[in-house]
C-alpha cells in the first residue's frame, strides 16, 4: 500500500536473542527473514517469505544461531531480549523426546505432560512450542486444551484435542484435521464444575482410546494445556485433570506455591516441574481476553483472514432441539429428598425457541437423538441465530456448512457473536 | 319381654315412686326370665362335645346356622365351641356330652378353659349378637392389591360345578398353582390367560391333596418313562392337540438344550436328564413348581409364537430352557474377560534421574540448566550453543511478586479452617503416595483406601462408649443421609417393620358384614378383623402392629377388643400423619 507512513525496521538477532513486537491496534505488520535461521514459538521461518500479523498480535522471534529480521509495518513495541528461558523449554522438550524413544522402544505408553499455571505465563505458547519441536522431531503428539476460557482447538465454551504432526504456521496457526471438541458453554470452569470435570474424564477417556489404536501418537504422548484458574476449586479441576489424564509430569509455570502444592498433592511417580515464563508474556486484561474471544469466533465464521465464506439458511424451529446443558442452582431445600444439586447439573435443559435465543452460539452436537448421552458426546460445529421469524417459526441461521443442519440437537454457549464489521 | 325405653332415672332419688318402679322392673324381669321356654326335641340341634378335640360334633341335623358357623372334615360336621355355646345360649343346639345333655352352666364350665377363653367368647358372642358374622381367623389372602382392584378375588373362591370335563388339564395346572402358593391366584396367569373367568373360578374345584397325589403318580409315572403323555397322567379327557403341541414343544426344546421341563400343570413332564437333578422317588412337588414359576417370565417369551389359542397356550404353557441362565453367565464371564484386558495399561517406568526435566524449584537462588542434548533436539536449534549450561537467576525467572492481598487473605482462612490433623490418614495417604509406581496402582489404592477407611478404626476412642457420635462421616454423602443421620428418634416407617413372615400374635377373629352373598367356603376379604385382649393387658407394640397388618397386606383394618368386666369395646389404631408445619411464637 503506499502509505508514506509505513515503518520498514530491520533487527539483527544475534545468537539466543529474541525479538518481541506487538501489532499496532487497526494494522499488519509484515516480517521477513532475511538471512540466518529463525522461529517463531518452535515452528521455523522460511528465509525471504512475508509473514502478515493481525492487529493484537504479539510475537516473538527467537534465533538460536543469529539472523537478519525486517519488520514493516507499524509496531507497538518492538525489541530484542537476550534473556529467554528457551534453553529451559528445550530442555524440556529434550526430556520428553528422551521418554518418547523410551517408549517406543519398550512399548508402553508415551509421556503425556500437563502444563499448569496461573494466566498469563505462556502456557499455550509452551505448548505450541513443545509440539512444535516434537512434530519436527516426526512424531505425532496429541494437543489437549482443557482451557475453556482461551482454548486455541476451537471457540472459546469448549475443550478440544488434536493430533498435531506438522509444525504450525506461523500465520494461521495448527492445521486441525479432525479435531475433537467438547461442548462445555461456558467461559470458565467455574460456571459449571461438575461438567467441566465430566467433560474432563470423558475426554481422557477418547484420548485413551485414541492412543490405544495409534501407535505413534501414543509413544508421542499427550501434552494438555489447562486454564489459570489454580485456586480453590480450580486446584482441584487441575487434580482430577492430572489423574484423569494420567499425566507423568506436571509443568508449573511461574508459581512456586502451585509447584508445592502439587508436590504435596500428587502421588510421587507424578514429576513435577517449575518453569520459568518468558519475559515476553505480555499481561492481558478483561477486555483484551474478551476481544480475543470474539475474534475466535469470528475466525471460526471467517477464518483469520476472512477466507472463508458462512452460510446463512433458514432452519425450521420444528427441525431442531434447542438445549443447554446445567439448571439453574437450586437451594437444597428445594430439592426432593435424596437429590442432589450437582445432578442439575449435567442436566439437559430444553430452550424454547424465541429472540432470546438470537446471537448466541450454538454447538452443533454429534448425537443423534436425546437418548444418547448429549453431554459427554462430542461436537460437529457451531452456528449462529441471527434472525427469528415468529410466523414462519424459523431461525435463520449463520452455519460455516450449507443448508441442512449436519445434526439438529443444539447446545447454548455464552458466547454471543453478532455478524458485523 | 319388658318394654322399654321411656326416661331413663340417673341416680336414686329416694322417692316412694321411684322404688316402686325398680322394683315392677325387677320383678318383670324375673318373670320374664322363669318363663319356661318351650322348645320341640327335633327342633333342637344335637351336638356332642370332644374335650379331647376341644370342638362339638354335629350328630343331628341342622338349621340356616350352618352357613355362618362350623366346618367339616371328610364326613363330620364340627362346630368350635364358641359357636356351640352360642347357638345353646340362643337355644338351637343342645350339647350332650357322655350320653346326657348339658346344662347351660355345665356348658359354659366345660366348653370355656382350656380351648376358649372367657374374653374370646363374650367377644365373639358379642358380634355375634350384633349382627356380624364371625369365622375364626384365616390367615392372610394371598391377593395382589391388583387383583383386588379387579375384583378377581371374589371369583377365585367361588365353587361351579360341571367344568371339569371343558377344562381338562390346564384347570389342573391351575390348581397346581393354588398348591404352591397357598390358595393364592397367580395374577400373571390370569391376566395372561383369563379369556374365560370360569376358568379361573374351576380352581378351587379340585382339592389340593388330591391334586398332589395326582401330581406325585404322574411324577412317579415320568420317571419311568422319560417322557408321558399329558392326558395319562392327568386321567382326564384333556385335548389331545394339546399333548402333541405339547410333544412337539418339548423334542424341540429337548433337542436345543438337553434339559427341559415345564413346570405347571406338567410338571409330571420331566424328561429323562432331569433325573439327575431332581430325586424323583421323593420328589418335593412345591419345590419344582416353584422353581418353574421363577422361571416363568423366560418361558413366556421363549414360547410366544409356538401357541396355537388360548385353551392350548393355558394348558401347555411352558417348557423351558435351564439352559439359558448358563448362556447368560457365559456371556457375563466373557464380558469381564474384556473388562480385564482393557485394565491392562502399559505404564512406563520413568527414570527422572536420567531423564532431566529442568526445574526451578530448587531452593538456590540461580539454576544451571545444562545445554540441551543435541540427539533429541531437532535441526533448526542447531548443534552448538553459546555456553555449555546456562545459569539463571530465579529472581528474575520466576514470579517472586508477592500474592495478591485477597488470594493470600483466602489461603490463610482455608488454611485456618481446614487444618487436618489426622496423623492416620495422612499416612496411610502418604504411604499410598510413595508406595505407588503408576497411576493405575494410585487409584485402586485410593479406591481401596477409601473402601476400607472406618471412623470407627481411626478414632477409637469416640467410638468405644456406648453413646457414639451420631454422624459418621463416612455416611456423610448428602445433606440427607446427613440429616437421617442425626434423627435421634427414628421417623416410624410401617415399611421398615414389613414382614413376610406370619407375626407372633394373629388376630382371632374374620368379621363379615352380613351378607346374602356370604359363602363360608370361600368368604374372602374379611370387613375387619378383631383381636381379643382384657383390658389390663399392655398396649399392643407398634411394630406387632405393622407386622401383622403388612403380613395380612390386605389393608383390612384390626380392631382390638377389649373385655372389661363383661362389656366389649372396640380400639383400632390408625395411620394419621401429623401436622407438618408447627410454628413457634
Amino acid at each position: 500500500m503506499g502509505d508514506k507512513e509505513e515503518r520498514v525496521e530491520e533487527f539483527q538477532l544475534e545468537k539466543e536473542a529474541e525479538l518481541r513486537f506487538e501489532v499496532e491496534a487497526g494494522s499488519t505488520v509484515q516480517l521477513e527473514l532475511v538471512n540466518g535461521k529463525a522461529e517463531v514459538f518452535g515452528s521455523e521461518l522460511a528465509s525471504g517469505r512475508k509473514y502478515t500479523f493481525n492487529a493484537g498480535s504479539k510475537v516473538a522471534v527467537f534465533s538460536w544461531h543469529g539472523a537478519q529480521i525486517k519488520l514493516s509495518g507499524r509496531t507497538e513495541v518492538a525489541y530484542i531480549s537476550m534473556e529467554t528461558p528457551m534453553v529451559v523449554y528445550l530442555n524440556a522438550h529434550v526430556a520428553l523426546e528422551q521418554m518418547r524413544q523410551k517408549s517406543e522402544k519398550e512399548e508402553t505408553r508415551g509421556p503425556r505432560i500437563l502444563i499448569v499455571g496461573p494466566s498469563d505465563v505462556g502456557k499455550s505458547t509452551l505448548c505450541t512450542l513443545l509440539l512444535n519441536y516434537a512434530s519436527r522431531m516426526g512424531r505425532a503428539p496429541m494437543m489437549v486444551d482443557l482451557d475453556v476460557g482461551q482454548g486455541q482447538v476451537s471457540i472459546p465454551g469448549t475443550m478440544g484435542a488434536y493430533v498435531v504432526e506438522r509444525p504450525s504456521d506461523i500465520e494461521e496457526g495448527f492445521t486441525l484435521s479432525a479435531p475433537l471438541v467438547f461442548h462445555f458453554g461456558h467461559t470458565s470452569p467455574s460456571k459449571n464444575l461438575t461438567l467441566y470435570n465430566l467433560l474432563v474424564s470423558r475426554m481422557a477417556d477418547v484420548i485413551n482410546m485414541k492412543c490405544d489404536s495409534f501407535k505413534k501418537v501414543n509413544h508421542s504422548g499427550v501434552i494438555v494445556n489447562t486454564g489459570g484458574w489454580v485456586r480453590g476449586s480450580g486446584y482441584d479441576s487441575l487434580k482430577h485433570a492430572a489423574g484423569s489424564f494420567e499425566v507423568d509430569v506436571i509443568a508449573v509455570m511461574d508459581q512456586e506455591r502451585l509447584y508445592t502444592e502439587l508436590k504435596r498433592d500428587m502421588p510421587d511417580f507424578v514429576k513435577i516441574i517449575l518453569l520459568p515464563k518468558s519475559g515476553g508474556v505480555v499481561e492481558r486484561n478483561q477486555t483484551a481476553r474478551s476481544d480475543a474471544r470474539d475474534a475466535k469466533v469470528r475466525e471460526y465464521f471467517y477464518g483469520s483472514k476472512n477466507t472463508l465464506f458462512p452460510h446463512t439458511f433458514e432452519v425450521k424451529v420444528a427441525d431442531i432441539k434447542i438445549y443447554k446443558i446445567g439448571a439453574p442452582n437450586l437451594p437444597d431445600s428445594c430439592l426432593p429428598l435424596g437429590m442432589k444439586p450437582q445432578d442439575n447439573k449435567t442436566k439437559l435443559v430444553p430452550l424454547t425457541p424465541s429472540t432470546s435465543l438470537l446471537h448466541h452460539v450454538f454447538s452443533v452436537s454429534c448425537a443423534d437423538s436425546t437418548d444418547d448421552n448429549v453431554v459427554e458426546t462430542n461436537i460437529v460445529g457451531f452456528i449462529v441465530f441471527t434472525e427469528f421469524n415468529q410466523d414462519k417459526q424459523s431461525f435463520t441461521v449463520l452455519s460455516p456448512s450449507p443448508h441442512p443442519l449436519p445434526k439438529n440437537i443444539l447446545l447454548q454457549t455464552d458466547m454471543q457473536f453478532m455478524d458485523i464489521q | 319381654m319388658p318394654a322399654r325405653g321411656g326416661t331413663k332415672d340417673f341416680m336414686p332419688d329416694g322417692s316412694w315412686l321411684q322404688n316402686k318402679c325398680i322394683e315392677n322392673f325387677h320383678q318383670e324381669r324375673e318373670r320374664a326370665i322363669s318363663e319356661a321356654r318351650v322348645t320341640r326335641r327335633k327342633d333342637l340341634v344335637r351336638g356332642e362335645w370332644k374335650p379331647e378335640l376341644g370342638l362339638v360334633e354335629l350328630i343331628h341335623e341342622m338349621k340356616n346356622f350352618w352357613e355362618h358357623m362350623g366346618f367339616n372334615d371328610n364326613k363330620r360336621k364340627w362346630l368350635h365351641p364358641e359357636e356351640g355355646l352360642l347357638l345353646m345360649e340362643t337355644n338351637i343346639l343342645e350339647i350332650w356330652y357322655d350320653g346326657v345333655p348339658l346344662s347351660l352352666q355345665e356348658a359354659y364350665s366345660m366348653l370355656i378353659g382350656q380351648y376358649l377363653q372367657l374374653e374370646y367368647y363374650q367377644v365373639y358372642a358379642y358380634l355375634r349378637r350384633v349382627g356380624y358374622v364371625v369365622l375364626r381367623h384365616q390367615g392372610r389372602y394371598d391377593y395382589t392389591k391388583y387383583e383386588r382392584k379387579i375384583g378377581l378375588h371374589k371369583h377365585g373362591k367361588k365353587k361351579k360345578k360341571g367344568n371339569k370335563k371343558l377344562v381338562g388339564k390346564s384347570e389342573i395346572s391351575e390348581n397346581e398353582t393354588h398348591t404352591v402358593n397357598d390358595n393364592m391366584v397367580d395374577v400373571g396367569e390370569n391376566v395372561e390367560y383369563c379369556d374365560t373367568i370360569t376358568k379361573t373360578e374351576m380352581k378351587t374345584d379340585c382339592i389340593e391333596d388330591a391334586v398332589d397325589s395326582k401330581t406325585v403318580d404322574v411324577l412317579e409315572n415320568s420317571s419311568r418313562e422319560s417322557v408321558t403323555p399329558v392326558s395319562d397322567c392327568c386321567g382326564n379327557d384333556g385335548k389331545i392337540e394339546t399333548d402333541g403341541n405339547l410333544d412337539d414343544n418339548m423334542d424341540k426344546s429337548t433337542e436345543k438344550t438337553g434339559k427341559v421341563f415345564s413346570p405347571q400343570g406338567e410338571s409330571v413332564y420331566l424328561s429323562s436328564p432331569m433325573k439327575d437333578c431332581f430325586d424323583v422317588g421323593s420328589v418335593d412337588l412345591q419345590n419344582i413348581v416353584s422353581k418353574a414359576f421363577s422361571l416363568k417370565d423366560e418361558n413366556e417369551e421363549l414360547h410366544v409364537g409356538e401357541t396355537c389359542d388360548m385353551d392350548v397356550d393355558s394348558s401347555e404353557n411352558p417348557s423351558l430352557d435351564v439352559a439359558c441362565p448358563k448362556d447368560y453367565i457365559n456371556n457375563s464371564e466373557g464380558r469381564t474377560d474384556i473388562a480385564c484386558s482393557k485394565n491392562e495399561q502399559k505404564y512406563c517406568l520413568w527414570n527422572f534421574d536420567e531423564i532431566v526435566f529442568p526445574n526451578f524449584s530448587s531452593a538456590d537462588k540461580t539454576v544451571s540448566i545444562l545445554k540441551p542434548l543435541v540427539t533429541y533436539i531437532p535441526q533448526g536449534p542447531g548443534t552448538d550453543f553459546k555456553s555449555q549450561s546456562y545459569v539463571y537467576n530465579k529472581s528474575i525467572y520466576i514470579n517472586t511478586k508477592k500474592e495478591k492481598k485477597k488470594d493470600k487473605r483466602q489461603d490463610e482462612k482455608s488454611k485456618k479452617y481446614l487444618e487436618f490433623s489426622n496423623p492416620e490418614v495422612m499416612t496411610r495417604w502418604q504411604r499410598a503416595k510413595k508406595s505407588c509406581k503408576n497411576w493405575a496402582e494410585y487409584k485402586l489404592a485410593i479406591i481401596k483406601d477409601k473402601e476400607t477407611m472406618k471412623r470407627a478404626d481411626m478414632f477409637p476412642h469416640l467410638y468405644k462408649d456406648d453413646i457414639e457420635p451420631l454422624v459418621k462421616p463416612e455416611s456423610a454423602k448428602s445433606t440427607f443421609a446427613v440429616l437421617n443421620q442425626l434423627q435421634v428418634i427414628k421417623d416410624y416407617s410401617p415399611e421398615a417393620h414389613r414382614t413376610n413372615e406370619a407375626p407372633e400374635i394373629q388376630p382371632d377373629f374374620d368379621v363379615y358384614a352380613p351378607s346374602t352373598k356370604f359363602k363360608k367356603s370361600s368368604p374372602g376379604i374379611p370387613d375387619f378383623r378383631v383381636k381379643v385382649a382384657r383390658s389390663d393387658d399392655s398396649i399392643p407394640d407398634m411394630n406387632v402392629l405393622t407386622s401383622i397388618v403388612s403380613y395380612l397386606q390386605d389393608d383390612v383394618s384390626l380392631y382390638w377388643g377389649i373385655v372389661d368386666h363383661g362389656n366389649t369395646s372396640f380400639y383400632n389404631i390408625e395411620d394419621f400423619t401429623l401436622p407438618d408445619d408447627i410454628t413457634l411464637e
